[in-house]
């Protein structure tokens, strides 16, 4: 039911859709968003292998915030405080997290086709990951290596994109310098996949590259949580200063704003979300890409509007894709295959919609 | 007024996960430790990362998430306990055959994904899964008794049935001594046998994985281990399970020998027509092993005989009898695995079976 109401929503804005981008579409969209997302959650807890009515929820979740007693069976209280929680909150995180970083890149970058992972943060974490699997790392410390080897791409990424552009960090050597250092991670992947032993390593490492938040613990959402406010806070600052990049590095600096400041304050805080996200959930694919085309088709390219919408929306997508994950078959899909069996065909429907949103 | 209203939903959105995460830190379970469970007696087992997990002292409920363990779990005496599972028939047509309760079981694993809200309800008393510390880290927070598992060569295939066995009580323990014993034997028999043949009688084997992509085992590995117990060598000069060779390494290899494992049989095809192809390819036609009949199909049983699982234990006397029928032939591989099925897996078989067995078939 939340899915038709997500649907509702695009088409209306949509059909009233300004003449001027800049213009506030005339639906309180983030109100709109905010209460679907409350909505979505509150859904997400219910549904399941065994469907529990709201009063159980709650109690559940008043027993364990607060500390009063309940009288739910033990099954009952694991399926919700510890199966069905930390999913929830992670998808919200990492959904979120990835189409804001999303959105904050395509606008840095001038660039429609641009996802978090362009700088290789993915390919570093995903390198971190499938080492700390190899070396028989616990998962707190495959967590750790995938968080900190995903900093270390997007900081080689700056660093050699800076020095090949001698000094002057143009936007085409840092995107180039990305997908060089991404494939040199991916074929590091391959590399530690090679080696695996294919009965014992290999399929941690498959599972890890296809994403998925079955194994996320109640403990492991705070080293998720962190990262992505911290990481939120410069995007949310920061988004107007977007617009005005969006001119032109020559322009923005005659407007008063420091093009390098702020795409330094961007890359660091989209990389800490990205990182995080992909230490606790995987390579999850296409949200970070298809999310923020579907934030801009409802609210216009204004960063303003567009990273917030996009964060909610993501936040609802990754939510609603992972409950399919979690009901429709007895054995779990990976997160990343569904994401892009759904973002794939969802982004050809959006282009073919409409070219308009970024031109 | 919009970015005011951003700022505010982002902002509850915020309180409310923190509120949820800072709600986490209190132990998870603390609140209802319902009083069903924890009164019953449990045992501590020692797992093979080191982890002391308590189990309850009966257990009624079973997950299994390594496929080769449920075999194991048969073998001593619970199979009927399995609930929740990583197998689907297809994958182990004759374990299904020996242990029908796993029809009844659900799968809620596959090789690299767990669904845990299923694994929850089925409420299992104990999990044993192989070495994959992300699940496994999961489980026991649901407050799921986790046993990793794992082994690599044959004594750590005995320590892998004896620790199954602590779990599971004293009529498996019993159980797992009878296994382990005859697992010696086996392999004492069979080595005393090969000891003393010089090097220049020793085959070179060269056991297929797949044809198509290219794979075969290499050094390291327990089909190394029992091609050298069995009197041969390992053709294979390549460190590891399942690795990618080239057909040009294959040639200069050599073997004197080729097993194909039933991994290897083209679509769906048995394992005769799988050698026909091999005779009639122009790459393996060639190799003298193949066009000389001396490439063989490896059985299969409720698991395969020449990976890790209890079944290598028949691997042996086989790869024995296949490499020098000469020493071997008083073993009769028939009725080796029949007695093997009914004293082991709680199943005997009738001598068709074990025919179809010993050629890689699926049961009729």
């Amino acid at each position: 039911m939340s899915a038709e109401a997500e649907r509702d929503a695009p088409a209306g804005v949509d059909g009233a859709a300004p003449a001027d981008p800049w213009r506030r579409g005339r639906w309180p969209v983030v109100t709109i968003l905010s209460v679907l997302l409350v909505a979505t959650v509150a859904v997400s807890f219910a549904v399941g292998v065994t469907a529990y009515p709201p009063g159980t929820i709650v109690e559940v979740l008043l027993a364990h915030l607060t500390g009063r007693p309940s009288t739910v069976a033990r099954v009952d209280d694991v399926t919700i405080w510890l199966v069905r929680m930390p999913r929830i909150v992670a998808a919200v995180l990492v959904g979120g997290a990835l189409a804001a970083a999303g959105a904050a890149y395509q606008a840095l970058f001038r660039n429609p086709m641009v996802s978090p992972d362009l700088l290789g943060a993915s390919g570093g974490a995903g390198v971190g990951a499938a080492l700390g699997i190899l070396l028989s790392w616990g998962s707190a410390g495959v967590q750790l290596s995938a968080f900190a080897l995903g900093l270390a791409a997007v900081l080689v990424t700056y660093t050699v994109g800076t020095l090949v552009g001698r000094g002057t960090e143009s936007t085409l050597t840092l995107v180039l310098t990305g997908i060089v250092v991404s494939s040199l991670c991916s074929a590091l992947i391959s590399l530690t996949k090679y080696v695996a032993d294919p009965d014992d390593k290999l399929p941690q490492i498959t599972f890890w590259l296809l994403g998925g938040l079955e194994t996320v613990t109640v403990r492991g959402l705070l080293p998720l949580l962190v990262p992505v406010l911290v990481g939120l806070v410069p995007l949310m600052v920061l988004r107007w200063r977007l617009n005005v990049l969006a001119f032109g590095d020559e322009e923005a600096a005659s407007l008063g704003v420091n093009p390098r400041v702020v795409k330094a304050f961007v890359i660091v805080g989209a990389t800490l979300m990205t990182a995080a996200s992909v230490s606790a959930a995987g390579m999850v694919g296409w949200v970070g890409l298809v999310v923020p085309h579907a934030a801009r088709m409802l609210v216009g390219p204004d960063a303003r509007r567009a990273v917030p919408v996009s964060a909610l929306l993501g936040a609802i997508f990754l939510l609603v894709v992972d409950d399919l994950v979690r009901t429709v078959l007895t054995t779990e899909v990976p997160l990343g295959i569904l994401t892009a069996l759904v973002g794939a065909p969802f982004f050809l429907f959006l282009l073919a919609r409409g070219r308009r949103a970024w031109t | 007024m919009g970015s005011i209203r951003v700022r505010i939903a982002l902002a509850t959105a915020g309180a409310v996960t923190a509120v949820l995460v800072a709600g986490c830190g209190q132990a998870p379970g603390s609140a209802p430790e319902a009083p069903e469970s924890s009164s019953a007696a449990t045992r501590v087992v020692t797992d093979v990362t080191g982890a002391q997990v308590t189990v309850p002292a009966t257990i009624t409920r079973i997950a299994d998430a390594w496929p080769a363990h449920n075999e194991v779990v048969q073998m001593l005496g619970a199979g009927d306990a399995i609930t929740a599972t990583v197998l689907i028939e297809k994958t182990a047509p004759w374990l299904y055959v020996v242990d029908p309760a796993l029809r009844e079981a659900q799968t809620v694993f596959t090789n690299s994904t767990a669904n845990t809200e299923r694994l929850a309800q089925a409420r299992p008393d104990v999990l044993f899964t192989d070495k994959s510390t992300q699940i496994a880290a999961k489980t026991t927070e649901l407050g799921i008794p986790t046993v990793q598992l794992g082994f690599q060569n044959y004594p750590d295939l005995k320590k892998m049935v004896s620790t199954t066995a602590d779990v599971l009580g004293p009529a498996a323990q019993q159980q797992a001594v009878a296994y382990n014993a005859y697992l010696d034997d086996t392999l004492g028999q069979v080595r005393g046998r090969t000891a003393s043949l010089p090097a220049d009688r020793r085959p070179s084997v060269l056991h297929v994985y797949s044809l198509n992509p290219l794979v075969v085992d290499g050094t390291g590995s327990i089909i190394d281990e029992w091609i050298t117990a069995a009197g041969g060598r390992n053709a294979a000069q390549v460190t590891g399970n399942v690795r990618p060779v080239s057909a040009e390494q294959v040639a200069q290899w050599n073997p004197d020998v080729v097993i194909l494992a039933s991994s290897a049989f083209v679509a769906a095809d048995t394992g005769a027509q799988t050698l026909d192809k091999l005779r009639a390819d122009p790459f393996w036609s060639q190799l003298p092993a193949v066009r000389d009949n001396r490439a063989v199909i490896n059985p299969t049983g409720g698991w395969h005989w020449d990976r890790y699982g209890i079944e290598s234990a028949l691997q042996l006397r086989w790869a024995g009898k296949t490499l020098h029928p000469e020493l071997f032939g008083d073993v009769d591989m028939l009725a080796e695995t029949r007695s093997f099925y009914d004293r082991f897996l709680h199943h005997p078989l009738t001598e068709a079976e074990a025919r179809t067995m010993l050629a890689a078939q699926d049961p009729q």
